[in-house]
């Protein structure tokens, strides 16, 4: 074992039962994570092998630093092909939770699933006794109740996570869950579900090997007193604070006097003011519950959680006794999207209970549980703006036959009540009637529904890639850098970099000051709806932002809270400390290693993932193939503003043309197909690539 | 020990640690007031005048501490304050230890402000001028000039139009009724003619300053606040 990485991968094929272990250095170059998970795909999965064939694989890796004391490091990379996109190209899945740091701490740096059982399995890992159990008596269960029983048969301090039904019954939209409520989506439910593998249950005892420990814990102190700031690495408070020369209302540093963890054990307890500098009051400052869900969360949140190792604690623990009406648990919780998408379905909003808006908590509440359970997914909220559109454009009416149109409680959905997400979630995760098509995804249902250019174009409904996926922080994240982004993968883009910075609650002042130092330029750097043409200061920005995603889910770090690109600290002048990932991978590896060198690594990744995106598409001309999917309504939209005009996101087709060149360019690709080059595949050290590519006639002359 | 005195030692034992589990770990929450809302409301508002209970030696350290100490409380100190018990300063005193502490180099930190109701002090290590600012404000301006201040502050800085129900939180703690009649005299007040309204499609009011602010640009970042970035977190 090496100091950071476990130097072993566990390899289980599910046709054979084959269980094997072999050597991860030589993956070593592709760090772990995301870089592990490319390349095995690149190498193992050839074109045309389809999301559930035999032929396909999940690879969840971790990297050096998950598990070893860095914060916010529990976070898995799960490699695989896409179940709901157009051409099932390669995506990654991003999970917290503890499954990460056990996965490293039995032993391994990646665990690579292949092949099809013929039975419904679990896969059992004690270190290194690693086996395969016949699953007979959970198949057909949740995954809370999985989980039950797993920790039951093995312990409390076993890390679970487990697809639900509609991982066993194919839905494309699923995903799994792991320690009860932390999810890892995009499709790998169901690849996991044609596996027949129900869960993977992990207990390790051994530990990280870390090179410097006494660096390492200086390095976290320096950064949690220094650099962190809340969720997001948003560093101004919500509200004005006689600490803070900063506030902004959108910041998720939502603590405060006056407000509350108002359900906790023992009395409320009061988030208050946390200035920085106190390490110890860092886990306070995200008030998720009350932020995702409105002041009415207050009084239902027991305390905020998190993933292993992380101080930031954005998941809600909530108490809502109204859940139980509906058959649910009344406690749960998580975050973002999945802690408050649920009601966003009902036209009139959800209906109240005892307290003005506290619909919306206990709809949620009684939402995520159960599509937790059942291991759906959403698609970044897509799923449930589908719905909206569908229903609110007759679809529905169009498609669904008259007996199973005329089944469905619309009365609820009109009423705001929770017992029509019970239905609805049913139908979706049981593949129930016509209606179950929508968790196939928005790719599948435009073409089986016919729903036209006018789905696509909706503003509303925001699609950004015809090829199926929502925006993630796109055109309104930084004009052409989220854009960009945006196109580059073959999912929504799980790119928080940018974002980070544009929420972080600075006066744009100051961001263009940062941005200047970064870039090259304050001209890198547009304020929200004050959008210029594209510049080169913009490409390095947009290759900083992605590049520095695929960094966090190589080593792995949460990219919802890394990098560190500002701080809090006026004293710092609000600056971060980018250099922050090469410092704790040296202490924790014992590798000499610069900012430089990571981004490097970071580069061969990303660009691997490119190459591995012309080969399953068999075309080298990606700019046409695959990122000028842009749906029409990013140029179109408000069309009394003229683009480049305060007030607008709207974006310009010649200059996102322009702007795509110049991000090929940047990265050493083709500039007009957008595909990688031999001499930039070489550069990265990946020579092999650029052969299989060269072979297959996908390398531009 | 025979075994029934064992079981009973066990019992109560378990008794114990069943008490201890349900009652709150105090030495975990030590940073925290563990408190019923209902019965003692929280977010008091610390009031200068009764920090120091007791007579005290008005030196100017002893002035020097008690300022900063209001600034961590996130209060402003009150030249008024040092002329009214616990200090009892006379005036000729109070002007002798504030002018000690002009020239003094380790007071550097303190900074005054001037109004036309009294003056007030803050220290910079524990209090930022923006929020000085804001209760230098509350302390001796209107409503409605403190709140065109706030606008026109975020419009310049930020900048961003200035949600109205951010006045019902703190520092502000306005009512509606409060912030209605703010509005009131900005819609109908010559000095407040920068000063414009702008809804998001969700009907929540903002407002902006068009002396740094189009209302375009206005319009479209309250939508986004508002609907938009809910929409794509």
């Amino acid at each position: 074992m090496a100091d950071g990485w476990t130097g072993k991968i566990l390899r289980v094929n599910l046709s054979t039962g084959v269980i094997t272990k072999e050597e991860s250095s030589k993956y070593k170059k592709f760090i772990g994570g995301m870089g592990i998970g490319y390349k095995i795909m690149f190498d193992e999965v050839p074109p045309g092998t389809q999301p559930f064939d035999e032929a396909n694989k999940l690879v969840f890796a971790v990297g050096p630093l998950t598990g070893s004391g860095a914060p916010c490091s529990s976070r898995v990379n799960i490699t695989t092909l896409s179940t709901f996109t157009r051409d099932h190209l390669v995506v990654d899945a991003h999970m917290g939770g503890f499954f990460a740091a056990w996965l490293k701490y039995a032993g391994y740096d990646a665990l690579v699933i292949e092949g099809k059982s013929p039975k419904p399995v679990w896969l059992n890992i004690n270190d290194d006794e690693v086996s395969l159990e016949d699953a007979a008596f959970l198949w057909g269960k949740g995954t809370r109740g999985t989980t039950d029983e797993l920790c039951r048969e093995l312990g409390a301090e076993t890390c679970v996570a487990s697809i639900g039904q509609a991982g066993e019954n194919l839905v494309p939209l699923s995903g799994m869950l792991n320690s009860r409520n932390h999810s890892g989506g995009a499709g790998t439910g169901a690849v996991l579900g044609s596996k027949k593998l129900k869960a993977i249950a992990i207990r390790g005892t051994k530990g990280v090997n870390v090179a410097d420990r006494m660096e390492l814990k200086r390095l976290n102190d320096y950064t949690l007193t220094q650099l962190m700031g809340a969720n997001n690495n948003h560093v101004v408070p919500s509200t004005p604070q006689a600490w803070a020369e900063f506030s902004d209302p959108r910041s998720r540093w939502t603590a405060r006097k006056g407000l509350y963890w108002g359900a906790a054990e023992g009395g409320p307890i009061e988030t208050g003011e946390n200035p920085p500098g106190n390490q110890n009051t860092v886990g306070f400052r995200t008030m998720k519950s009350v932020f995702d869900l409105g002041p009415a969360a207050e009084k239902h949140t027991v305390k905020m959680s998190g993933c292993h190792s992380c101080p930031i604690r954005c998941m809600s623990q909530l108490k809502v006794p109204q859940a139980k009406q509906y058959g649910t648990p009344e406690t749960g919780g998580n975050t973002c999207v999945a802690n408050f998408v649920h009601t966003t379905i009902f036209p009139h909003g959800p209906k109240d209970f005892d307290d003005k808006g506290d619909g919306t908590v206990v709809g949620n509440l009684v939402g995520l549980t159960l599509f937790d359970d059942y291991g759906l997914w959403c698609n970044y909220g897509q799923l449930h703006r589908d719905f909206t559109y569908c229903y609110e454009h007759d679809v529905f009416k169009r498609v669904l036959p008259e007996e199973e149109y005329n089944s469905i409680p619309w009365n609820l959905l009109e009423a705001g009540d929770p017992a029509f997400i019970k239905d609805f979630y049913h139908r979706l995760a049981y593949r129930v009637g016509e209606l179950s098509h929508l968790s196939d995804g928005s790719y599948v249902i435009a073409e089986r529904w016919k729903l036209g250019e006018k789905y696509w174009a909706d503003p509303e409904n925001h699609l950004w890639s015809t090829r199926g996926w929502p925006v993630h922080h796109a055109n309104e994240a930084s004009a052409q850098v989220g854009s960009i982004i945006n196109c580059m993968y073959n999912r929504d883009a799980m790119t928080h970099t940018h974002i980070n910075f544009i929420g972080s609650g600075l006066p744009l002042a100051l961001k263009k000051e940062v941005a200047a130092e970064l870039f090259g330029s304050a001209d890198a750097y547009d304020g929200t709806k004050d959008y210029t043409p594209i510049n080169q200061y913009k490409i390095k920005y947009t290759k900083w932002a992605i590049l520095r995603s695929c960094l966090h889910d190589t080593l792995t770090l949460c990219n919802w809270v890394w990098p560190m690109t500002v701080s809090p600290m006026k004293s710092r002048s609000y600056r971060g400390d980018l250099a922050l990932e090469a410092k704790y991978f040296k202490a924790v590896t014992g590798d000499e290693m610069t900012e430089e060198g990571l981004d490097l690594a970071a580069e061969r990744i990303f660009t691997l993932h490119r190459a591995y995106t012309v080969k399953l598409l068999n075309s080298m001309d990606l700019r046409n193939d695959h990122d000028w999917s842009i749906c029409a309504w990013v140029f179109d939209k408000d069309p009394d503003k003229p683009v480049f005009t305060k007030g607008t996101d709207k974006m310009d087709q010649a200059d996102m043309k322009k702007s795509l060149t110049m991000f090929y360019t940047e990265m050493g690709w083709d500039p007009a197909l957008g595909c990688p080059t031999r001499k930039t595949l070489v550069r990265l050290g990946m020579e092999d690539v650029a052969d299989d590519l060269a072979a297959r006639h996908l390398l531009p002359a | 020990m025979t075994a029934a005195q064992d079981e009973a030692h066990d019992a109560a034992k378990t008794a114990s640690a069943t008490e201890n589990e349900e009652r709150p770990d105090l030495g975990r929450r030590r940073f925290l007031r563990l408190t019923n809302r209902e019965a003692q409301p929280a977010a008091e508002t610390v009031v200068p005048e009764s920090v120091v209970p007791e007579p005290v030696d008005a030196q100017p350290g002893a002035i020097t501490n008690h300022i900063r100490q209001c600034s961590r409380q996130a209060s402003l100190t009150k030249r008024s304050a040092m002329t009214a018990p616990p200090f009892d300063l006379s005036e000729e005193k109070l002007v002798e230890v504030l002018a000690d502490i002009a020239a003094d180099p380790e007071c550097a930190d303190i900074v005054s402000l001037a109004g036309d109701s009294d003056h007030y002090y803050y220290s910079e290590k524990h209090m930022t001028a923006n929020y000085a600012g804001i209760l230098f404000s509350l302390s001796e301006k209107n409503a409605d000039q403190t709140l065109a201040e706030a606008v026109r502050f975020e419009c310049k800085t930020y900048p961003r139009p200035y949600h109205v129900a951010m006045l019902k939180q703190e520092p502000y703690y306005f009512d509606d009724e409060k912030i209605s009649a703010a509005l009131s005299i900005l819609r109908s007040s010559d000095i407040y003619r920068d000063i414009k309204p702008v809804y998001a499609s969700n009907g929540e009011l903002y407002l902006y300053s068009d002396i740094t602010m189009e209302y375009a640009e206005a319009q479209g970042l309250c939508e986004w606040f508002e609907v938009e970035c809910h929409q794509n977190p």
